[in-house]
């Protein structure tokens, strides 16, 4: 949990208050009082209104207390016990509601569209996915993949891992990752193969997502390769699958 | 931590005898409008580089006096 204290002081001002006082945290200028009209307010001598916003992890206000006259203000108690009850900070919800979908098991159904190539013929072609995935922190996701294409009918079972830089707070992230495994049907395309993918993943709750990107697998099989692009679009439900 | 959220709740209690002239725009369980403001120590603070490491308590206060 980060504060951050925001006032129309000047740099100066601030800077005496966090000295006086050894305060930690960012003392934030709004100068000209955009901020504090937007969160909190201002009052007829042109100064903040004072308040309190609460933000979750993935930017939600959960959150907000603002005065109203001399004596409407939260004490410290009431503060902290407001920050323990929408974040949770003491208990199991401080993760729940941090980075839920980063920290969540993901179920994911994607289909696509793309071309399938093989030595210089090239042809259209449907597919289908379904990933398990399992976060390793918040950078990692691998799991098994079942996926199926319309041109070769070939059923292909893969483990793949995905890199993911988290966007929006936590809230998205751009992902490329490899795929691996083996396709055991039909017998003509039994064999390795081995492909890579792109998305952009986004969590608009903490238990649904969307995923756009692009995927390429190659197939080994009897005759040839066969060389799978297609665009994606899917989307994922979100789980957890630990306790903090 | 604490004591400067007291410090902070407590500078909030001086409005008296002043009223209201802009209320906010923002409501509770909205996506929180972004923006970027300097600290005291001159750096650039966002808040969504804040929220990518997890909650934010937004304490607004009429300032040092």
């Amino acid at each position: 949990m980060t504060v951050l204290a925001i006032s129309m002081d000047s740099p100066e001002d601030s800077r005496a208050f966090a000295r006086d006082y050894g305060i930690g945290f960012p003392l934030l200028g709004d100068a000209d009082g955009t901020v504090s009209r937007t969160y909190a307010g201002v009052t007829s001598d042109a100064n903040t209104l004072p308040g309190v916003t609460i933000v979750r992890g993935d930017g939600r206000i959960v959150f907000r207390q603002v005065a109203s006259a001399k004596d409407d203000r939260m004490s410290s108690a009431e503060l902290l016990a407001a920050v323990d009850r929408t974040l949770g900070t003491a208990g199991p919800a401080a993760v729940q509601d941090g980075f839920a979908g980063l920290d969540r098991a993901q179920l994911r159904i994607d289909v696509g569209g793309g071309i399938a190539r093989s030595g210089d013929d090239t042809a259209a072609t449907a597919s289908g996915a379904g990933s398990l995935l399992l976060p390793l922190g918040r950078h990692v996701l691998v799991g098994p993949r079942a996926s199926w294409d319309t041109h070769t009918g070939a059923l292909a079972l893969d483990g793949i891992a995905l890199l993911r830089a988290p966007i929006l707070g936590g809230a998205g992230a751009f992902e490329l990752g490899m795929s691996g495994g083996w396709t055991p049907y039909p017998t003509l395309h039994t064999g390795p193969n081995i492909g890579g993918l792109a998305d952009v993943w986004f969590a608009f709750s903490p238990r649904l997502s969307v995923q756009i990107g692009m995927t390429t697998t190659r197939y080994e099989r009897t005759g040839g390769a066969v060389t799978d692009l297609a665009v994606t679009v899917g989307i994922g439900g979100l789980f957890q699958i630990r306790q903090p | 931590m604490r004591t400067a959220l007291l410090v902070l709740a407590g500078s909030t209690g001086c409005i008296a005898a002043l009223h209201v002239t802009t209320t906010a725009t923002v409501t509770s369980d909205a996506i929180a409008p972004p923006f970027t403001l300097a600290a005291q120590d001159g750096r650039s603070v966002s808040l969504a580089s804040e929220l990518a490491h997890g909650p934010v308590v937004l304490v607004f206060y009429r300032g040092y006096w």
